[in-house]
């Protein structure tokens, strides 16, 4: 009896095998890339208007009382024609600043380094700087001058009213910058911008010196990268490493005036309320620190259930939100650090952006761009845009 | 249990032992990629070395083989004789496939070490927070330095891809594999030499370079491998740009020694088998060099300037 003939895998098999297995072995393959966590940020007397970071690459001003989009940055093609060509916006890490007046915000993307000035009303955008590198860190704004601090090419200081040309910059920062510089006052070297950075060291740079070599007034070394913001009050200048180390550092000398020990990386920027400084690190540990000597108020009973980045937020005098990476808000009590409750159920996809209160709302954008209120006296999260399903069918009928 | 295996016993130690070497070797993560891809497959060698064994047996048994599939036209006689001659020789079929799974995990483990530490962007950090120890070297060797030579290891790289693309053709051609007897094996054969080079090449232009200089390393290691264990082959240098493999004579093979083919239910003789493996062992005992020599003298006269193979030539 004649065996029936085995198909074979004759050469456009092969071929066909491998194109197919192309896409599944590159998918494999990705590496995790930028998405951005920049939070949201109330438009200047605009009630009930935010810029949220929309997706990866775009931003969008939304009015929360309706859960509407007003309008795009910048692919809304009728505002900015031709710009989504010229702007290669991967992620924004961080929230625009305002310009005075709060009719214009300055922004910067992470992948190419533009910097733009959006006008409020949405009737123009021009080309203010541009880094030519990777932009993490977030804009420092001093009255019409803007400080851009880059991750390989340094800190660039920009006059808004004369832009694309850098009034001064200093290529003396040894690593990459992801945290947002802080502006602050000395009797002794003026106005300092303290420079956080990826190789540990924290740079305080003059920023009214007229020679470049005379820039440089103090670096402090840490144990590991500095990737928080740096947060100054009353001469003082406060971080984290993660070298599990929280600074405290004296802008005037550069000399530490305490530290304090956390339980893991400090990543996510520290909320100060008058005398107490409240901060989470990765591992999930909540603390409040006395802010004059670094000793321990209290250290949160437990641990959030995920990864902590992004900031603690002091709501009123009974409620300290803490939003973990997993979603899951954690309300504490600011006095004890005892939880007060969790909500049952996370927020959809990972929070890494700091939550916010917006004309009296709490709101949490999540990676993918979706913005939520946290309803307190619900103890639960409502997405807010895009709204839910339901709402948009309530809103048909 | 699997996640605990998978993360906690080969992933996430892994990881850290590359953190370790890139900060030992000079703070340098292209350094630590090579010493840390070359160090795996060292500990999976024995492993490799089972493989290639396997490989070479198999293609020493293939001239009876064919005779087998020539003789018996019922599979399941055939299927029973091929198994009495894999018994008669010693081979395991088993011997190729388990040697490759289990090293499977290991490699995989590796690209997904790479991939974790390669990624330049926060959120990738944040992904790799999660799997480092609490130890402050640790943490004081992040971030990792990406420039290594003229490469950035974090983003992809077109020479880098073109040198994949040409070690992983000299991969494929180095390869051990049994003789084609028919025009589409040696077809399918010749289309894969000049595929997967293409495929791998592409694949680095996608990936960082950090993955792409694994792969790079990987193929260098199988080239040596390869080399190494089926001994010098005497290469000409149109055989460099054709596109045939290099058919390689196995250390030891000769005709002589591979018993031959009985027909019906009759099996080789016992002493037939005790003289080949006797064969086999005393020459696994000589020196290298000797064996070569060997080798060289029981090629029989005629044999092509490009060492093809006894084997092939019985075709």
């Amino acid at each position: 009896m004649k065996q029936p003939r085995r198909p074979r895998l004759g050469r456009r098999g092969v071929f066909a095998l491998l194109i197919l297995g192309l896409p599944v072995l590159v998918a494999c393959a990705s590496v995790t890339g930028s998405t951005g966590w920049a939070p949201p940020a109330q438009v200047p007397g605009r009630e009930g208007e935010v810029i949220i970071r929309n997706s990866d690459d775009r931003i969008s001003v939304i009015d929360i009382e309706s859960a509407s989009e007003e309008w795009t940055f910048p692919d809304d093609e009728k505002l900015f024609p031709g710009l989504i060509d010229e702007i290669d916006a991967d992620a924004f890490y961080a929230p625009p600043v305002f310009l005075p007046g709060g009719d214009e915000f300055v922004i910067g993307s992470e992948e190419d380094g533009i910097i733009y000035a959006v006008r409020t009303d949405s009737t123009s955008a021009r080309l203010i700087f541009d880094t030519d590198d990777r932009l993490i860190a977030g804009l420092v704004g001093d009255g019409t001058t803007i400080y851009a601090a880059t991750a390989e090419n340094g800190v660039f200081a920009i006059d808004t009213e004369s832009p694309e040309t850098a009034s001064w910059s200093y290529d003396g920062i040894g690593g990459e910058v992801w945290g947002t510089p802080g502006l602050a006052q000395t009797q002794t070297h003026g106005q300092l911008l303290i420079v956080p950075s990826m190789n540990g060291v924290i740079y305080a740079l003059r920023t009214n010196s007229s020679s470049a070599g005379n820039r440089l007034v103090w670096r402090f070394q840490t144990g590991a990268s500095v990737a928080s913001s740096v947060v100054t009050l009353d001469g003082v200048a406060y971080f984290g490493s993660f070298d599990r180390n929280f600074y405290a550092v004296d802008v005037e000398s550069g000399d530490t005036v305490w530290t304090a020990k956390g339980n893991g990386w400090f990543w996510g920027n520290p909320h100060i309320a008058g005398d107490t400084i409240y901060m989470a690190d990765l591992s999930g540990r909540v603390q409040a620190l006395d802010r004059a000597t670094g000793t321990a108020i209290w250290l949160a009973a437990y641990e959030a259930d995920d990864e902590v980045r992004a900031q603690p937020l002091l709501v009123d005098d009974e409620t300290l939100l803490i939003v973990d990476q997993g979603g899951n808000v954690h309300v504490l009590d600011p006095a004890t650090g005892g939880l007060r409750w969790t909500t049952a159920t996370p927020i959809d996809d990972d929070v890494l952006a700091d939550p916010v209160v917006v004309s009296g709302r709490v709101l949490v954008n999540n990676d993918d761009g979706d913005l939520f209120e946290v309803l307190l006296d619900d103890e639960t999260v409502a997405p807010l845009f895009p709204p839910a399903a339901s709402a948009v069918t309530e809103i048909e009928e | 249990m699997i996640d605990f295996i998978w993360s906690d016993i080969l992933v996430n130690p892994m990881t850290n032992a590359l953190l370790v070497l890139s900060n030992v070797f000079f703070d340098n993560f292209g350094l630590g990629i090579i010493v840390f891809t070359i160090f795996i497959r060292a500990v999976t060698y024995p492993l490799t070395l089972r493989q290639l064994r396997s490989t070479r047996a198999l293609q020493e048994m293939q001239p009876r083989l064919q005779e087998l599939q020539k003789k018996y036209k019922d599979p399941k006689r055939r299927q029973e004789e091929m198994m009495k001659l894999y018994k008669e020789v010693g081979f395991n079929p088993l011997g190729c496939a388990v040697p490759f799974l289990v090293q499977i995990p290991v490699w995989i483990a590796l690209f997904q070490v790479i991939r974790a530490t390669v990624g330049t962007s926060p959120e990738a950090m944040l992904k790799l927070s999660d799997r480092l120890y609490d130890w402050s070297f640790i943490s004081e060797a992040v971030p990792l330095n990406s420039q290594f030579l003229f490469l950035n290891l974090g983003t992809s790289s077109i020479p880098l891809a073109l040198m994949v693309g040409v070690a992983t053709f000299y991969q494929q051609k180095f390869s051990p594999r049994a003789p084609s007897r028919d025009e589409r094996s040696a077809s399918m054969a010749r289309t894969m030499l000049w595929m997967m080079p293409l495929l791998f090449g592409w694949f680095t232009l996608t990936v960082p370079s950090g993955l792409g200089l694994y792969w790079l390393v990987t193929s260098f290691f199988s080239i040596l491998t390869t080399y190494l264990y089926n001994g010098r082959p005497r290469l000409y240098r149109r055989w460099f740009i054709s596109m045939d493999s290099l058919p390689i004579v196995p250390k030891g093979s000769n005709s002589a020694k591979v018993p031959a083919v009985v027909s019906g239910d009759k099996s080789s003789s016992s002493d037939d088998s005790a003289a080949t493996k006797g064969d086999s062992d005393s020459a696994k005992s000589e020196p290298p060099r000797r064996r070569r020599r060997r080798r060289r003298r029981r090629t029989p006269a005629g044999v092509g300037p490009e060492g093809t193979s006894h084997d092939a030539r019985e075709t």
